[in-house]
């Protein structure tokens, strides 16, 4: 009978087991051994030195790791604030069925997110050429969208609202159909209008779906990688640091054989990750308490 | 019946065992023969199909030696930077550590430092007589032969005649900084959308040492670990240099290998650059009808000597099993006047030795048009495009050739150099801030280059 009940017990442990010896094999045990590395000074091959603190301090004491740092921060909220209010005004004009010809639209809409990001950028490096950009070559300029430091990340927030705002139109939509339309109505007969009738009882029902997108582009922006060095490096090179994402030190720091500070800016990086994932939730989940 | 019938199924049966095993003793030399051959692995960048000619050509050239020595390509990544990083983990776990690593001189100290190449002394002694200066100094490390050098990148100035013709500047004349900037603004008031030069807000990394490299006393850091970007005055004269000639006029404002840059060049907006010999590689290709119209000479005298980056070097690691089938690969191809002679016709890159270099320039003087070549493939071709005297400037600048003393962490160094040159260029630090940003930060991040 005992063993009847520990086997039971051990049942739900051997269907999640794949998972967790994978998890332990491909994540911890890395993320594990990274952490240590983040003690050494290591060059990826012979002795790993054992330096105590000392690359958190060169990182944190750096000049670059900073500047990264804000150009990251300033990607996520360049980019999230106006992506997310398009992404959810389209989805609510076309849940209110405002616009007519809804499957083409959907369509459209979601078509940049079907590009890879690499191509993407590509393609927004020809159009944003500084002298033969078909911008520049269109209407006359000479701008240096990409070259520019004032212009060059605003460039870089264009081409990430242009292809994200398609994803999450879909994930909004998908969530405003989870909302009953009774409630809608109900407040439209009560002689709610129809903004009244988003502030107070959409967006409020909305909430999950928007704490998770939001927290998930966060997640995602702050790791990233692509858009900013293929949209302004040049063959071979990164992006200049003044337009450079943090992740741009980790791969810098890994090319020169400095593998025990890499290590540390990128756990770095997973604290400050880690840090906002967690204000977001309190945040979220106090305004929906109050 | 029965008994012919088994008798001749018998004979049948004999003869085919017979043929069989004849077959069979005929192909066990054979086999003994390809069990015999050594495979080694080497590692390059940019996909395989560039080094798979040159294993071609190997076959061709000494069937011989090929027929010992099976050459088994890989490519870890696009750029050198990714044969690094692959090397040291390969090093790192001990596993797949290949017979050859195709470097640039810069990427080498690191590896050399630590002891992990080997030492090629005694293999490169019956050679060493017959490389021209450069290609030496290429094959050595701190006084140690650790490499076989392959290409040499000397500092030639390519620029379009007939356009410093009608602006009446004659290169030979440049000879100073000020000459240097005098010429690129008369040019600029003959010519007003092209540029002498080009350079942007962000220049490219090889800048940096194609410059410093004319003094041979400038290095990044002492063997004690001490970093002279301070002290050294060269440093300061790098940084101003690059910003003048952005802010001047002078320059197109563009970096090299950016999407503006290629057609720069087609447009006549860039009319002269002076950069590295492998740019005959590149600019007729950039622009195909401006054949004939290019010239090549060396840099002004004001930093005529030196190089980009050193040049190519083959390493030979000191785990590898098979270095001596690895070096008898490489000493063919680039250390023989066939074999180097052979790579100069396939790549563009010049012979390093000296006993060739003759027959170099008598194959391209005569050099007609190769058969089943298309109009458009051989208006391309350097000796069509450039001249055929297009040899002789790339050969001088060897005679002022020389690499700089790249020290183990040359790549961080020049990371951090690049992002404080950037930040002076775009006018948010001074060059007193930095020069000061760019030692402090490497005392920090890097420590003793020579010391891990």
């Amino acid at each position: 009978m005992r063993l009847r009940r520990r086997a039971r017990a051990l049942q739900p442990w051997l269907f999640v087991a794949p998972f967790l010896l994978a998890f332990a094999g491909l994540f911890l045990g890395p993320a594990g051994y990274a952490f240590w590395l983040s003690f050494t000074r290591y060059r990826g091959f012979g002795v790993a030195r054992w330096v105590g603190l000392d690359n958190y301090r060169f990182v944190l004491g750096y000049d670059a790791f900073w500047e990264m740092l804000g150009n990251t921060l300033f990607y996520w909220v360049a980019h999230a604030v106006p992506m997310m209010a398009l992404a959810l005004l389209l989805a609510v004009l076309v849940q209110r069925q405002a616009i007519g010809w809804t499957r083409s639209f959907k369509t459209l809409v979601f078509l940049p997110q079907m590009l890879a990001s690499v191509a993407t950028a590509l393609l927004f490096q020809n159009i944003f050429g500084t002298h033969y950009g078909l911008v520049d070559r269109v209407l006359g300029f000479d701008t240096p969208w990409l070259t520019d430091p004032a212009l060059s990340r605003w460039t870089v927030v264009f081409v990430l609202i242009w292809r994200g705002t398609g994803y999450w139109f879909i994930v909004f939509l998908a969530g405003l159909t989870t909302i009953p339309p009774e409630v809608d109505e109900a407040a439209a007969i009560d002689g709610a209008t129809g903004w009244q009738r988003l502030v107070r009882i959409t967006l409020p029902l909305l909430r999950p779906t928007m704490l998770f997108a939001v927290l998930v582009d966060a997640i995602v922006t702050l790791r990233l990688f692509n858009e900013p060095n293929v949209l302004l490096g040049k063959a071979g090179t990164l992006a200049p640091a003044s337009a450079a994402p943090l992740l741009n030190l980790v791969v810098e720091q890994m090319h020169s054989g400095q593998f025990g500070a890499a290590a540390a800016t990128g756990w770095l990086l997973f604290v400050l990750i880690a840090a906002l994932t967690f204000a977001m939730f309190r945040v979220m989940r106090e305004r929906a308490a109050a | 019946m029965k008994t012919d019938r088994t008798a001749i199924a018998a004979r049948r049966f004999s003869r085919r065992t017979l043929l069989r095993a004849a077959a069979v003793s005929a192909a066990l030399p054979a086999v003994a023969h390809a069990q015999k051959a050594t495979k080694i692995t080497v590692w390059t960048w940019g996909g395989t199909e560039r080094f798979q000619r040159r294993v071609d050509a190997f076959k061709r050239l000494f069937p011989d030696v090929a027929a010992r020595i099976e050459v088994d390509v890989v490519s870890p990544g696009k750029q050198d930077g990714e044969v690094y990083q692959a090397f040291r983990l390969a090093l790192a776990s001990g596993n797949n550590v290949p017979d050859m690593v195709q470097m640039n001189y810069i990427g080498m100290p690191e590896f050399a430092e630590a002891g992990v190449l080997g030492d090629l002394g005694g293999m490169m002694k019956p050679y060493a007589g017959d490389l021209v200066d450069g290609a030496r100094q290429l094959a050595a490390y701190n006084g140690t032969t650790i490499a076989i050098p392959y290409q040499m990148k000397g500092k030639v100035w390519f620029y379009r005649k007939d356009l410093f013709e009608q602006a009446g500047i004659d290169p030979a004349a440049v000879r100073t900084f000020d000459d240097y900037m005098v010429a690129g603004r008369r040019f600029h008031e003959k010519h007003p959308k092209s540029y002498i030069m080009n350079i942007g807000r962000t220049p490219i990394h090889y800048w940096y040492f194609m410059i410093l490299s004319n003094w041979p006393e400038t290095r990044v850091a002492d063997r004690d670990g001490k970093f002279r970007i301070l002290a050294d005055a060269h440093f300061a004269t790098l940084i101003d240099w690059l910003k003048t000639w952005r802010g001047s006029g002078i320059a197109f404002d563009t970096d090299d290998f950016s999407p503006a840059w290629q057609p720069a060049f087609a447009d006549s907006s860039i009319c002269g650059s002076p950069i590295s010999n492998w740019m005959t590689d590149f600019l007729p290709k950039f622009a195909p009808e401006q054949g004939g119209r290019w010239g090549i000479t060396l840099w002004p005298e004001f930093n005529r000597r030196g190089s980009e980056a050193g040049g190519g070097v083959m390493t030979i690691p000191e785990q590898s099993r098979n270095k001596e089938a690895a070096f008898e690969f490489a000493s063919r191809m680039f250390l023989t006047a066939s074999g180097s002679v052979d790579e100069w016709e396939r790549t563009g890159n010049p012979t390093v030795l000296r006993s060739a270099q003759q027959e170099m320039l008598d194959r391209n003087a005569s050099m007609t048009r190769p058969a089943g070549l298309t109009d458009a493939q051989w208006t391309v071709m350097p000796n069509n495009y450039f001249g055929r005297d297009f040899l002789r400037p790339i050969l001088d600048s060897f005679d002022q050739f020389n690499v700089f003393p790249y020290d183990p962490a040359a790549l961080a160094e020049l990371d951090i150099m690049r992002r404080e040159t950037e930040a002076y260029i775009g006018g948010s630090k001074t060059r007193e801030q930095a020069l000061q940003a760019m030692a402090a930060s490497m005392t920090a991040q890097i420590g003793n280059p020579y010391k891990t």
